[in-house]
């Protein structure tokens, strides 16, 4: 009877194809073979760039083939450190075998080269900017790091601006960021493990850590989870994050945290956290995150305790009224105007007789209004965007309410609420879902929806976990210790005896 | 990452705590048959100790199961029985939600009064419910700490601000109850306790030690209450017995600045200690029968016992005999001894070692979705904020068998900076007649919440004060500190009086009487319906009158009933202010000598020395002078001040007491403070009263003007 639920089920997540573990094939001592191979791997591409050159030996000449992806080198290193030292390379015969050591050592004059041993590796490394080395007659080639694509210059990130930190932010290429964070943190517990990603793609990424701190229950389940990620193509850091998180990415707030900067990747690596990096994504995924750390910037940590408490106390507020503000008017206005102070009441009352809708469906058609605009203000060309923020400053902001068409108090509540949300941009997508749901169900329920809302949401913080460290910790389950940073912010001769670490998050 | 959860004792003690809490906030005469918070008070105190040996098995089994339930472990050795446990659990769980959600809607439906229909509100409250209780333990355990720390909070907030109104005499018939009141409310605090019962389906998950955390939230949250109970017999007194809900009317007193209404803070603690009862016992419930027999069908039982609660709380609602079977509190007694107390004794006599088989299947969440997605039965429809007429000050007249009823409204469509009120005048037999006649002659419904003032004519003042303000005692959006004042005219001319065509705004009014925290007690509803209700007391209330196109105050009224009303002459009001104790800058004038009264303070003792009946009564006053023709010196002036202050008030009060038989200075309910076993009589007192030495002393003390 229920079959068709089944196949409609079915069509819309079909069962994953088995994953294919296409067989190594080794390199082959026939150079002219080998490159056949590739070029039919890449169906003959015409950035695929093969220069052919002889290394000269006292008894005879050895074909030596220079595989390389166009524009992807840095020609000046190639001929530096391959082509040249090949081609003027002239010295006495030797077996086989030695040809490869004495290309390997003495010829090829760049120190990030590696061995390779199959004909997929041949194929990645050409990929990620290497120049391959194929020697005929050897059946090992070798893959020297020349790689010179062009990347974005290092520049300060939009989304996670700080008065008094750096203004370096993460690249595209995951080598500059590895690169960026050594340079931070210039220990030798920090490792890097690299992974490839994508059946397709074969996006390189990075895991980040430092040895002595990292829990190695995470790090294994973050691993596992990695493995595990059956993606065809992974252009994005963003896809990761479904695979990584404990629920999939359809929870209301997000067990992944993001960040575009080197440093603070660093600090949350020194609490025991693994940051991954995705090449051609300028932002690292941490794992686990907790919900207070999207309240947390490192400019708290530079400025005065005092001054970081109030600022922190602000984000909180801040929260709290992009997520209820809305959905309170509409709630208190529809069904407990009595909650209303005398004045402001009238006010209100005046307003609303004087528009053609409830305050519900005002309050909902604003704020819809308003993410059209964000949305819109999103995709702009710069060169609109002016003309865009004088009609929604002017005609949404003046004349709507000079016409009658939404009232005053509707406007200031919208605006104020948005505001409030800029406030703490990592969590804007949650605040804008909740936004929406705290409206109708103010606007159906009243209060009581707004409150069963409310204690619904809570419910739903405490009962995520990000790698076994629950979400709302260090709040509930409450830790004393973990409190030092969440509220208030210690100062460093508290916060410097020791570092709260994700163990202690977990360890109730 | 397979992590079995663990609940931290500080999570469960929370969830006690905030389940208990609401429980007791609860308390109404829906709940218990006669409502007196002084011995709720005391009867907390009891609870502890019956909630603790009640917890004996608790304990006993948290010590002995490792990894298991009661169900479970009685599983291993009496299937049969085990089967019989878990039916009685899951329908004892059913039970206390829809006992929860129950109580709940009538508070919402009887006296808030959202406009929401009531299955809306179960299917809303159920769905929420049904999802954290989804969620698991650990998830509400955790919340609950967050909420516990908010309540404490909010009742920091509410006993501070409440304590300022404490009227001291209220606590008078201290010790003078029947037991049996002690005991109903002892009952009530433990059948409502349902946390503890659920604690059984948890314990096992529990890390540290279960019995510390359960005595220490059970002794924590009766204290609270009974902390509570005491505040709030303070502040209402006889108050309480004209409301269902005391708490929340205690709530409706507290007043910051511009914030008017902070009730909304009790409120939304009611509807979290809501969610978080009704959340446990949904959990434990499908702990229950995930662990019974029916655990294959625990996918599809779950919401269908969800449904079956709401179900049976829409009929509960609608029939009174039903409810009253379900609210008894000693059928929730009996069920709780039960399952807290009889069940886990057998369980742990049949304890044994079982493996836990593994979780039953999920639970399915398109129920939620379903569920939420109803907006048709929600309160949309309701009236908007504009389409109501929002009242500003009523006047109350009698003509004949009519109640004529005066309405200032503000007129929401008036254009220009300046508010302008309108008035309207509807009859009808009742108050309760003529209200809802406005709505049909002005088109909007009236809307009570923001009224600050209740006026009576002269001639109706003479008849039933109680019956006339009964209708805004009960009215949904009406507050108990709203001003009242008499008219020595009709409360229409009061209302209606213009200056300039344009009708005088009724929050004028509060300039009359000077707002501080003495006056806005003593001129309100609240401290007239106090003073009504106490057999001793006779009430009063401010008298108005129209003076050359302003409205004066003129006096105070003693309304003794049955046509009599008195207002005091100028001597009677200069003593009444005095012995009261009101600052409200009386200027007293003596020869030519004049000053103000800037501060007083009273304090009455009643002492029964044998054959006769002293009333001590000590006065301090500080007066600024405003005039002295004859340059009389700070100490003659005080000694003028003083000695013609204590004639007036010794003739005043032996007239007041002997000759006219008014008590307004409540020297009766002194006199039952005193002593209130001997003076529980009232005829008693009263013959005392008469034959009572008053002596009065009055200190006055010149201050220089701090302007």
């Amino acid at each position: 009877m229920f079959n068709f639920i089944k196949k409609a089920k079915d069509f819309y997540r079909p069962p994953m194809s088995p994953k294919s573990n296409p067989p190594k094939v080794p390199i082959d001592k026939n150079l002219e073979l080998n490159l056949e191979r590739l070029q039919a791997i890449y169906h003959d591409s015409s950035d695929l760039t093969v220069k052919r050159m002889n290394l000269k030996l006292s008894d005879g000449t050895v074909e030596i083939a220079i595989i390389t992806m166009e524009g992807m080198v840095d020609k000046e290193v190639l001929s530096t450190s391959v082509t040249n030292p090949i081609s003027t390379y002239n010295d006495i015969a030797f077996s086989d075998s030695d040809i490869f050591k004495i290309v390997e050592k003495d010829i090829i004059t760049n120190c990030d080269h590696m061995t390779v041993k199959y004909i997929g590796e041949v194929t990645t490394y050409i990929m990620s900017g290497f120049a391959c080395v194929l020697i005929d007659g050897c059946e090992n080639g070798l893959a020297v790091g020349v790689q010179g694509y062009s990347f974005r210059s290092v520049t300060e990130p939009d989304t996670e601006v700080l008065q008094r930190g750096s203004r370096e932010g993460f690249v595209e290429p995951v080598r500059v960021n590895i690169s960026m964070i050594r340079r931070r943190l210039r220990s030798t517990k920090l490792k890097f493990e690299t992974m490839n990603i994508g059946d397709v793609s074969q996006t390189e990424i990075c895991l980040c850590y430092l040895t002595d701190v990292v829990s190695d229950e995470i790090l294994n389940e973050v691993k596992s989870r990695l493995e595990n990620a059956r993606l065809d193509t992974l252009f994005a850091s963003g896809y990761l994050v479904s695979y990584l998180e404990s629920g999939g990415d359809n929870t209301l707030f997000s067990g992944v945290g993001v960040t575009e900067r080197p440093d603070t990747a660093c600090a949350k690596m020194c609490e025991g956290k693994v940051v991954i990096l995705v090449d051609g994504t300028p932002s690292a995924l941490v794992v686990p995150h907790i919900m207070v750390e999207n309240f947390q910037t490192l400019d708290d940590y530079s400025e005065r305790p005092y001054f970081a408490a109030i600022t922190r106390w602000l984000k909180y507020m801040s929260f709290v009224i992009s997520i209820l503000l809305p959905g309170l008017y509409v709630a208190l206005a529809a069904f407990n105007p009595e909650f209303f102070p005398s004045q402001l009441l009238t006010r209100v009352a005046t307003s609303i007789s004087k528009t053609p809708f409830s305050v519900f469906s005002e309050v909902l058609l604003f704020t819809f209004i308003y993410e059209i605009m964000r949305e819109a203000g999103l995709r702009l060309p710069k060169t609109l965007g002016h003309a865009v923020s004088i009609i929604g400053g002017l005609v949404i902001g003046d004349t709507a309410v000079n016409s009658g068409f939404i009232g005053a108090p509707t406007l200031m509540i919208v605006a104020l609420t948005v505001i409030c949300s800029y406030v703490i941009p990592d969590l804007y997508v949650s605040v804008a879902i909740l936004r929406f749901m705290f409206i109708i169900f103010g606007g159906f329920w009243g209060l009581w929806g707004i409150f069963l809302l409310f204690c619904m949401l809570v419910v739903n913080i405490c009962s995520k976990e990000s790698y076994g460290v629950p979400f709302s910790s260090p709040i509930a389950p409450l830790s004393l210790f973990g409190l030092r940073d969440v509220f208030v912010r210690a100062d460093w001769q508290t916060l410097s005896r020791r570092q709260v670490t994700v163990q202690d998050l977990i360890e109730e | 990452m397979d992590k079995s959860k663990s609940i931290s004792p500080y999570q469960i003690f929370s969830v006690i705590f905030v389940t208990i809490v609401f429980s007791a906030m609860m308390y109404s005469n829906y709940t218990v048959n006669n409502l007196d918070l002084l011995m709720l008070a005391v009867s907390a105190i009891f609870a502890i100790v019956v909630l603790s040996v009640l917890s004996i098995p608790l304990f006993i089994f948290a010590k002995r199961s490792e990894n298991e339930n009661i169900i479970r472990i009685i599983q291993a050795k009496k299937p049969v029985l085990s089967s019989i446990f878990s039916l009685v659990y899951i329908v004892y769980f059913m039970y206390s939600a829809l006992v929860s959600l129950l109580v709940f809607s009538l508070l919402l439906s009887n006296f808030i009064n959202p406009g929401l229909p009531f299955f809306a509100f179960f299917l809303l409250t159920l769905s929420c419910c049904y999802y954290s209780a989804y969620k698991g333990i650990a998830a509400i355990g955790r919340a609950a700490t967050i909420f516990s720390t908010l309540i404490m909070l909010s009742i920091i907030i509410i006993c501070f601000s409440l304590v300022f109104r404490i009227n001291l005499l209220n606590y008078s018939h201290i010790f003078i109850e029947q037991p049996s009141e002690i005991f109903d409310n002892t009952i009530y605090l433990v059948a409502y306790a349902s946390s503890i019962p659920s604690m059984f389906f948890f314990v096992h998950k529990i890390k540290g030690k279960v019995k510390k955390t359960v005595l220490s939230s059970v002794i924590v949250s009766n204290l609270t209450i009974s902390a509570l109970s005491i505040i709030s017999f303070g502040v209402l007194g006889e108050y309480i017995h004209t409301t269902p809900y005391p708490f929340y009317t205690a709530t409706q007193l507290i007043e910051l600045g511009a914030f008017q209404r902070l009730d909304v803070i009790f409120l939304a603690l009611w509807t979290v200690g809501m969610f978080v009862n009704v959340s446990l016992s949904l959990c434990a419930l499908r702990e229950c029968v995930q662990n019974s027999i029916m655990a294959e069908k625990a996918k599809i039982l779950n919401p269908v016992l969800v449904i079956v609660v709401g179900i049976c709380a829409f009929i509960s609602v609608r029939y009174e005999p039903i409810r009253y079977i379900v609210m008894n509190s000693k059928i929730m007694l009996v069920t709780f001894v039960v399952v807290t107390f009889i069940f886990p004794l057998i369980a742990v006599l049949a304890m044994g070692r079982r493996k836990i088989s593994s979780r039953a299947a999920r639970t399915a969440t398109l129920t939620i979705a379903v569920l939420l997605c109803i907006p048709l039965l929600s309160g949309c429809q309701k009236t908007q904020i504009h389409d109501r007429m929002i009242i500003k000050g009523v006047g109350i007249d009698k003509y004949g068998e009519e109640y004529a009823v005066t309405v200032q409204y503000i007129d929401n469509y008036s254009d220009g900076s300046e508010q302008q009120n309108k008035c309207i005048q509807v009859k009808g037999k009742s108050i309760g007649d003529a209200m809802g006649k406005i709505k049909n002659s002005s088109g909007s419904e009236p809307f009570l919440g923001q009224n600050s003032a209740i006026i009576v004519g002269w001639e109706t003042a003479k008849g039933d004060m109680e019956a006339i303000l009964d209708y805004f005692i009960r009215y949904s959006d009406a507050r108990p500190t709203v001003k009242l004042y008499v008219s020595e005219t009709t409360a229409e001319d009061i209302l209606t009086l213009k200056v300039s065509d344009s009708i005088i705004p009724i929050d004028h009014m509060t300039t009359i009487s000077p707002s501080n925290s003495k006056n806005d007690n003593l001129f309100t509803i609240l401290n007239f319906i106090n003073q009504s209700k106490n057999s001793t007391d006779t009430p009063t209330a401010t008298v108005i009158r129209v003076d050359q196109n302003t409205i004066k105050l003129s006096s105070v009224a003693a309304i003794g009933g049955e046509g009599e009303i008195y207002e005091l002459d100028e001597n009677d009001f200069i003593t009444y202010k005095t012995l009261i104790g009101i600052d409200n800058g009386t200027v007293l004038s003596f020869d030519g000598l004049s000053g103000r009264v800037t501060k007083c303070s009273t304090n009455i003792t009643a002492k029964d020395r044998n054959d006769t009946l002293d009333f001590d009564i000590s006065c301090k006053l500080d007066i600024t002078i405003l005039e002295n023709p004859d340059n009389l010196s700070e100490s003659e002036i005080e000694r003028i001040f003083s000695e013609e202050l204590h004639n007036i008030a010794d003739s005043s009060v032996k007239d007041m007491l002997n000759v006219k038989n008014y008590d307004v200075y409540s020297l009766g309910r002194h006199l039952k403070f005193s002593d209130s076993k001997k003076y529980n009589n009232t005829e008693f007192y009263t013959e005392s009263l008469k034959n009572c030495n008053v002596n009065i002393n009055i200190e006055c003390k010149t201050v220089e003007t701090t302007r």
